[in-house]
This record gives structure tokens, C-alpha cells and sequence, in this order.
């Protein structure tokens, strides 16, 4: 019992300490690529930390759901990140709840932040929640199809056991639908730009607009979190390692490590991509997530011809 | 002299025939306490009876001598205590939520007839699903069909209120002829009029499927499967809240019941084609009920369409069960079946708590035209906050109930999957997960749009920053359902419970096992027992720190951001049709658009500019105006038989009596 609580521990404290690293490798190589110097990747936890510090500045207009979606932002994110199996290819919560429930959680979240968007009576924050709910809608079938494929192949829906008797050929076209689900549920490039300033092509920064100070710093988190979700699942079930057979202490802490370098590289993949492509026009991201949807079914066709 | 102080208005009225306020004020409005006592009491005891006979597993059979020589047969079991379960639970909840909503009608003209109407519609429910005879299930279902058809037009000095309950009245009537058939049919298999199960081994396939399709299509009417649901965004709109809470909580699960009883008790041979056509409908009803409850800007027609859309979930768990069984996978017949049942309860909850709450920013407000109300958050908080919890319940999200009855049907669809050996039949269902994806992706939309346009950001009208919060009698009975969504939500065992309760007496296996705190189904598990104390501990540890930075370094109260313009007004906001025109814009094909601008002259110099729009039913369109049109010009050159001229008439009958002499002798 006790090992367990220290387990889900480690796991937690892991989650927190490195996913805003990933968001710095991401800034740092856009920089590099535009010949700047850039800041140090440990620059988002600078800015987190900042952010704490400062006062918050609320509209008058504001109700209570403003002061909560913060919170089910954040927790939200951080359960389903639990849920992903990190020590030793197994993590405590993912025994208690699975990808269904991941799917549901993250879509909690969502609707929170967009509805607080719409709390403070702006144009921006209507603008940022109906394009941030538009482009979720489009980009759960692809998600959920990838689900159901990993779920069908190893019969189990806990993250624990779902990476299980993968094979590589349909591991792979379900690793590139969820790199498009990826760049949509993140807000990256070709989905929407993360550094953009101009208020007409912004859809998660909009949704933020009136937030600041600690309650800002809470948002950015959640907000590398959930990317370190989609890079985690990425990294330890569609890409699995195998079984080092170090046991002990000494074995989950190689696990993180193990997950720690895979994360990287493939946040070095997502920069790629973002340094290489535009964001495409708001009406053609059903084209890209129509073409997520057709990987991931893909992926599920081809799948059964490794049944047998 | 003295001078007389006469009460000018009651004389008045008196002499007009009519009741004023003051005389329910000073009676107490003995007719609605009354009423809604007996209502009480009656969704109480039945309360009370269902889990007695639950917990207790005793049934009951009894029989009715009605004059005439009529044997009425009613008797319970599994299936039909489940039922109670949920009319009594919404039932009790309306009945208290009716003593104060219904208080301002007590001046209009029939409203003791309502209430017996009421009284009646309610008793009427329970004795559908007690009905063991075919004559005593299709007495109660014409009386609930009636009685609902008047509680439905009870606003009927308005012309489109009363349109709105004939074309329910014309379709509930519809469906109630194949129903008809379908009892017929099963009169013809069983050969008796007692319900019970027939024996397969004598039936052909077709007549089979002719007894479940007809079935389908008759109680498919009264559920509201597309496309026979064109009654429902017309009708629940017209009715009052309570009614309208009433029917669409319970009284579309009776046509589910209906399918139930024939597709899984009656005729239990699992045909596969019908678990398809089962599987085809639920996907198609609960795309289209979204799609158009998107784009809808009043806040009871998207409600009626998400219970559309929610009906079309409950058919596609139970067409996944169907298929199973018919292939034989009694596992996953057993789970999609429990899915349904559990999400069926679920619904009832949910919905009835959101229409409730629909009515309670109607009393307050005068409208429920989302585009002109705003800000309701502050001026109604309680009503907000359990309107709220339904909201989320209705998108199916942890902690709350709507999650459960989803969580098993994804199981379900899974194990399908990866059961089903045959591509043929193992893509469809697949992909049917898939439309129940997308659905629920939209109905989050569409809730997000609903609650933040009418609850979030400023009022957008005078009415809407008038409104108050109502008194408790309004407000307690949601807030009941609120605390019941939220507590099966987490703690769903006692439901499970139930529910295998009944999947094993109509399936003899049950798939859904449970622990202390997690319930399992098909090699997984959810405990959100387990995630919510998760969730709770690690965000009480961040409000803690949280608070430790709030105390250090304070909150300051500004104006929203208006980028220096200092001018924000509550029309610069997002309005409802704003919210969803991208999906205007992608499914612009899907919709019919009923646009029209008008130009208003105001005075010499000002120059108004009106957009109306609003967003018909395009299944109504296509399919039902195109019928309506054949119908009306066949009759309209039949009637060129009837000249009016007693001379042809005569002519005509001289003209048949030729021909049947010719033809028969």
C-alpha cells in the first residue's frame, strides 16, 4: 500500500517536473530554425513560476466558473497523464480508470475552458471556445477510432495493457493519426499557432485572453501536461520498449528515463513539423482531421489481418 | 353617505365569468395542492414498491374486472419494476416542481381539467409497463397518448401551440396503428392475448421481422427515432416545462420499453437483420438529433433534440446487443443490453432535470430564446448551477451519471469488435462507436453553446437582467436530481445492480460485475470512486497553494479587456448562431436555412435592419412535406368526384350497380 501511494508519487511529481521542459525544446528549436538565439529550454518554468507571483486581474463580468476552470483545466490533465503507464510500463491509476474514461476526462477540461472563455462577455473569449469546440469535435473520431483499434488488437481497454501485442505496421498509422490529433488538442502548427497575436487567427490563446497571474500559470501547465499525455501515450504504447528487467527502484527510475529521451525526440519531431508547416486556413483542418481519421481506420483494417 | 369601496376588478371579472389571482390566493389554490399532493404520493408509493421488489426480488401478478366481461392482466417483473424506478423517480420530482410552476395557470380556462389530465397521464404510464394482456396495453397507451395530447396543447390560444400537438396527436396515432399490428401479429404466434414469449420454432423469418418491424416503427414513434421523430422538436417547446420535463424523461423510454419487450422477451430468435436496422436507426438518430439541436437558438427545442439524439444512443446499445446475440457473443448481448438499460435511467434523470430547469428560466425571464438572455448565472444561481450539473451529464462527462451508461456501451463496442471474427459485421459496429464519438463531441458543443450564451458573460435584454431566482419549491426538486446524477456518477453500483437484474431475467447472463468501488465490465475496470478521490486530494493540495498566493498577492477587479475602447456592450458578445456557424458552415447541407432580412424604418433618419433566421427539420422537409404535398393533390382531384349534384351521385350509384352485375353474375 504504501509503495503504491509512492508509486503514484513519483509518477505525479515526474509528470509536473518535465512536461514544460518539452514546451521549452519546442520553443528553443522554432528559434534555432529562425537563426535566433532564443530563450534557455528551461524557460517555461521560469515563466510558470513568474506567473504564480502576480496578481491576478479578473473582470468584473466574471462568475464563479472563471475561478473554476483553472482547477478542472489542470487536474483534469493531470489524471489522465496518470492514467498512462510510465513505471515499468504500468501506472497505479490506469488500473482504475481507462482510455474511455481518458477520452471523457480530457473533453471535461475542454468544456470548461471553453465556457470560461465565454464568461467574461468578450468577443474573443466566443470566438476562441466556438473554434476550439468545432476543432474537437472534428478530431475526437480520429482519436477514439485509434482507441478502439488499440483496443480491439490486445482486447483490453486499461493504457496499461493496451499497448500489448501491437504490431509496428499499424502501430504506425495510428502513431501518425495521433500526431494530427496532437497538433489539434495542443494547439500547434498546422492547427493553430501557439505565438500568434493577432486576435482573428487565435484559437486556445483567445480562450485565455482574460486570464492572468496564478490562474494563467495553472492554464500554461495544464496545457504542457495534456501535450506530455499525447507524447507519453506516443512514446510507451505505441512505441514500447521492451522490458529491461531491472527491478526495484532502480527499474522505474530507468523507466522515466527511458520515457524521458523517447519524449524528446519525438517533441523534436513535433518542432519539425511546426517549423515546417503554416497554419492552414480554419475550414481546411476538417481536411487534416479527415485525414487522421483515415490513418487511424486504416490502421484498424490492417489490424485484422494480424488477428488471424 | 358613505362611500362603497368595491373590488372593481373582481366584479368584473366575475361577471365575465372568468377567476382572478386573488380568488386562488384566498382558496390557497386548493385545486393544484390537491393535486399535486395526490400526484406525490403516488410516484412515493410506487418509489417505495420498486425497490422494495428490487432489493427483495417479489413480483406480482394481479387481475382487473372491468364491467363489460374485461379482464384486465397486470404484473410485474424485472423490466417493469426498472420502469417504475425511473417514472417514479422523475415522477416525484415533477409532481413537487409542478405545485410552483404551475401556480400562474391557475386563471386559465380549463385548468382542472389539466390537473386531472395530469393526475391521469401519470397513473397511466404505470400501468402500460404493468399491462400483461394486449388489451389492457393498448387501453393505457391510447390513454397516455390522449391525455398527453391535451396536457401538450394546454397553451392552445396560440395557433402554432396547437399545429404543434396536432402533428404529435396525428403521429402518436401513426405509430399506435402499427403498434396494433405488431400485437396483432403476436395474437397470431402466441394464440392467446396474453403477453408472453412465442414459440420460434413455427415462425418463418419473415414473419418474424414483419412483427419487429412493425413494432419498431410503431413504438420507434413515440421514442422519436429519426425518421419518425418530427413530433418531438414541435411538441415539447409547446408544452409546459413540467410536461415537457415529464414526457421526454419517461414517456419516450415507453416506446424504447415497447422495442424492448418485443425484440428481446417476445420474439428472442435475434435475427440479425433487425439488430442492424436497430444499429442503422440509433447512429442516424443520434447524428441528425445533434446536428440539428446544434443550431437551434431556443433553449427547449435543442433539449428536444438531444433527447433525440440520447434515444438514438439507447437504440444503438441495444442494436450492438442485438447483433451479438445473434452472432451468438451472449457476453457482449448481455453488456450493450445493461448499457442501454443504465443509460435509459440516466437519461430520464438528466433530461427531466434540464427541462425543469428550461422552465425555471422561462417563469423567470419570459422567454427561453437564448440569444436574449445572458448573465443568468448571477441573477439565478442555484437554478444555474444544477442546470449546470444536468448539462454536463448530458455530455456524458466523470463524475457524473450520463458517463457510466457511456463507458459500458464503449466496452460494449469493443469487445464487439474484437469478437466479431467477420469483417462484414465487425466494421459497422466499429464504426457506429465512431458516430457515438462524434455525437457526444457535439453535444458537448452544443451544451457549451447552450449554457454560455444563456448563463455566462452579460444579459443580453431587459428580461434577462430582471430575472430573480425562484423560490425553493422550483428549485428543490432539481437540485434533488442534481445530487442523484452526481452520486450515481460516482457511485453507480446500486444501478448496475438493478440493471443485471433485469439483463438476466431477459438474457439469463449478466456481464457487469462490481467491486466495493469499481465496477468492471469485459477485462476493465472503472473506479471512479478511486479517481475522484484522486482528483480531490491532489486539487485540495492545489487550492492550498493557491490560496497561499492569493493571500500574498491579491485579486484586483477590472472591466473585461476591450483593448482601450471602454464601449463593451452585451451585443458585442457572441450570440448563440455565432457560436455555431462553423458548423453552419461545414454541414450547410444538412440543414434547411430559413433566413430573412427585414429593413424597419424608425423615424425620418434611423433605419433598423432585422435578421431573423431559424433552422427547420430537414428530415421534416424532405420526407414529410413531399408526402403531405401527394397527399393533398390526390385528395384535392378526388374531389373532383364530388360535384355536389345529388343527380351524379345518383348516376355514380346506377354506374356500380352496371359493374357488379357484369362482374359477378
Amino acid at each position: 500500500m504504501f509503495i503504491k501511494l509512492t508509486h503514484l508519487l513519483l509518477q505525479l511529481l515526474f509528470i509536473l517536473a518535465f512536461a514544460p521542459f518539452l514546451t521549452g525544446i519546442i520553443k528553443k528549436i522554432k528559434s534555432k530554425s529562425q537563426h535566433r538565439k532564443g530563450c534557455s529550454v528551461f524557460q517555461v518554468y521560469y515563466d510558470i513560476a513568474k506567473l504564480f507571483d502576480k496578481e491576478v486581474v479578473k473582470s468584473n463580468v466574471t462568475s464563479v466558473i472563471t475561478d473554476i476552470a483553472p482547477y478542472v483545466a489542470f487536474i483534469t490533465a493531470v489524471t489522465a497523464a496518470m492514467c498512462v503507464p510510465m513505471l515499468s510500463g504500468y501506472s497505479l491509476l490506469g488500473a482504475f480508470g481507462d482510455a474511455v474514461f481518458i477520452i471523457y476526462v480530457l473533453v471535461l477540461g475542454r468544456v470548461f475552458m471553453a465556457l470560461a472563455a465565454l464568461d467574461a462577455g468578450s468577443t474573443f473569449g466566443g470566438m476562441g471556445s466556438s473554434r476550439e469546440m468545432f476543432i474537437a469535435s472534428l478530431v475526437e473520431p480520429a482519436f477514439v477510432m485509434m482507441l478502439f483499434t488499440l483496443g480491439v488488437g490486445s482486447g483490453h481497454t486499461s493504457l496499461n495493457l493496451m499497448g500489448a501485442g501491437g504490431h509496428v505496421l499499424v502501430n504506425t498509422f495510428l502513431i501518425v493519426a495521433l500526431f494530427i490529433v496532437l497538433m489539434a488538442e495542443t494547439s500547434r502548427i498546422p492547427v493553430d499557432d501557439p505565438a500568434t497575436h493577432l486576435e482573428l487567427t487565435m484559437v486556445h490563446e483567445a480562450m485565455i485572453l482574460e486570464y492572468s497571474g496564478r490562474q494563467l500559470a495553472l492554464i500554461h501547465w495544464a496545457n504542457t501536461v495534456k501535450q506530455f499525455f499525447f507524447i507519453a501515450f506516443i512514446a510507451n504504447i505505441l512505441l514500447p520498449t521492451a522490458d529491461l528487467g531491472v527491478s526495484g527502484i532502480g527499474g522505474l527510475l530507468l523507466s522515466l528515463g527511458i520515457l524521458a529521451v523517447k519524449s524528446v525526440l519525438i517533441t523534436m519531431v513535433i518542432a519539425f513539423i511546426e517549423v515546417k508547416s503554416v497554419k492552414t486556413r480554419f475550414f481546411s483542418i476538417p481536411n487534416l482531421t479527415s485525414v487522421a481519421f483515415v490513418f487511424a481506420f486504416m490502421g484498424f483494417l490492417i489490424s485484422f489481418i494480424y488477428r488471424g | 353617505m358613505y362611500t362603497l369601496d368595491l373590488p372593481t376588478e373582481q366584479i368584473v371579472s366575475h361577471l365575465k365569468g372568468g377567476k382572478t389571482m386573488d380568488t386562488y390566493d384566498q382558496r390557497g389554490g386548493m385545486a393544484l395542492k390537491s393535486a399535486c399532493l395526490l400526484q406525490t404520493f403516488i410516484h412515493a408509493a410506487f418509489l417505495l414498491l420498486s425497490v422494495y421488489m428490487l432489493i427483495y426480488k417479489k413480483f406480482f401478478t394481479f387481475s382487473v374486472a372491468l364491467p363489460l366481461n374485461i379482464k384486465l392482466s397486470l404484473g410485474t417483473d424485472h423490466l417493469t419494476v426498472f420502469f417504475f424506478l425511473l417514472i417514479s423517480i422523475l415522477g416525484l420530482c415533477v409532481s413537487l416542481y409542478s405545485r410552483g410552476y404551475l401556480r400562474p395557470y391557475q386563471t386559465e380556462k380549463h385548468f382542472n381539467a389539466f390537473l386531472i389530465l395530469y393526475n391521469l397521464f401519470g397513473i397511466s404510464l404505470y400501468f402500460v409497463v404493468m399491462a400483461r394482456d394486449i388489451f389492457g396495453f393498448l387501453l393505457f397507451w391510447e390513454l397516455m397518448s390522449l391525455t398527453s395530447y391535451f396536457l401538450v396543447i394546454f397553451e392552445g390560444h396560440k395557433d402554432e401551440i396547437l399545429k404543434s400537438g396536432l402533428m404529435y396527436f396525428v403521429m402518436t396515432h401513426i405509430g399506435t396503428v402499427f403498434i396494433i399490428l405488431a400485437f396483432f401479429m403476436l395474437y397470431k404466434h402466441t394464440g392467446d392475448i396474453y403477453l408472453s414469449r412465442v414459440n420460434m420454432a413455427a415462425l418463418s423469418r419473415g414473419e418474424i421481422l414483419t412483427a419487429l418491424l412493425s413494432a419498431f416503427i410503431g413504438f420507434g414513434t413515440k421514442a422519436g427515432l429519426v425518421p419518425l421523430h418530427v413530433w418531438l422538436p414541435k411538441a415539447y417547446p409547446s408544452a409546459p416545462s413540467n410536461i415537457a420535463s415529464f414526457m421526454s424523461g419517461v414517456m419516450t423510454k415507453l416506446g424504447i420499453y415497447g422495442i424492448i419487450r418485443f425484440a428481446f422477451y417476445y420474439y428472442p430468435q435475434y435475427p440479425l437483420s433487425f439488430g442492424f436496422i436497430l444499429l442503422a436507426a440509433g447512429c442516424i438518430s443520434a447524428v441528425i438529433g445533434i446536428t440539428h439541436g446544434l443550431v437551434q437558438s431556443d433553449i427547449k427545442r435543442f433539449l428536444a433534440y438531444t433527447s433525440i439524439e440520447n434515444i438514438g444512443i439507447i437504440t444503438l446499445a441495444l442494436g450492438v446487443s442485438y447483433i451479438s446475440l445473434s452472432l451468438g457473443d451472449r457476453v457482449v448481448g448481455a453488456l450493450a443490453f445493461t448499457a442501454a438499460l443504465i443509460h435509459i435511467l440516466n437519461h430520464g434523470i438528466f433530461k427531466g432535470l434540464l427541462f425543469m430547469g428550461a422552465g425555471n428560466i422561462l417563469r423567470s425571464t419570459k422567454t427561453t430564446n437564448m440569444e436574449v438572455l445572458g448573465g443568468l448565472i448571477k441573477k439565478m444561481p442555484k437554478t444555474s448551477a444544477f442546470f449546470f450539473i444536468g448539462a454536463l451529464s448530458a455530455c456524458g462527462l466523470p463524475p457524473l451519471n450520463g458517463f457510466v451508461g457511456e463507458w459500458l456501451l464503449y466496452k460494449g463496442i469493443i469487445k464487439a469488435g474484437a469478437d466479431i471474427g467477420s469483417t462484414l459485421y465487425s466494421v459497422p459496429v466499429v464504426v457506429s462507436g465512431i458516430a457515438l464519438a462524434f455525437t457526444g463531441a457535439l453535444a458537448a458543443y452544443g451544451f457549451v453553446k447552450t449554457l454560455g450564451i444563456t448563463f455566462l458573460g452579460l444579459p443580453r435584454s431587459e428580461e434577462a437582467e430582471k430575472a430573480k431566482e425562484l423560490p425553493c419549491l422550483m428549485v428543490f426538486p432539481i437540485g434533488a436530481l442534481s445530487v442523484l446524477c452526481l452520486f450515481i456518477g460516482v457511485y453507480p453500483n446500486f444501478i448496475v445492480t438493478f440493471a443485471n437484474q433485469v439483463t438476466d431475467s431477459a438474457l439469463f447472463t449478466h456481464s457487469v460485475s462490481q467491486s466495493a468501488f469499481t465496477i468492471s465490465a469485459v477485462g476493465g475496470n472503472l473506479s471512479m470512486v478511486v479517481l475522484a478521490a484522486f482528483a480531490l486530494i491532489f486539487g485540495l493540495l492545489v487550492f492550498g497553494f493557491m490560496g497561499y498566493k492569493a493571500q500574498r498577492f491579491g485579486t484586483r477587479f477590472y472591466g473585461t479587456w476591450d483593448c482601450g475602447f471602454d464601449g463593451l456592450t452585451s451585443r458585442m458578445q457572441f450570440s448563440g448562431q455565432g457560436f455555431i456557424k462553423t458548423v453552419n458552415r461545414l454541414l450547410s447541407g444538412t440543414f434547411v436555412v430559413n433566413k430573412r432580412i427585414r429593413y424597419t424604418k424608425g423615424d425620418l433618419t434611423s433605419e433598423g435592419i432585422r435578421f431573423d433566421i431559424h433552422f427547420d427539420d430537414n428530415v421534416e422537409k424532405s420526407i414529410y412535406t413531399p408526402i403531405k404535398e401527394l397527399v393533398r393533390i390526390m385528395t384535392s382531384r378526388a374531389q373532383k368526384l364530388q360535384q355536389g349534384f345529388i343527380q351524379i351521385y345518383l348516376a355514380y350509384v346506377f354506374v356500380a350497380l352496371i359493374l357488379l352485375m357484369v362482374f359477378y353474375l
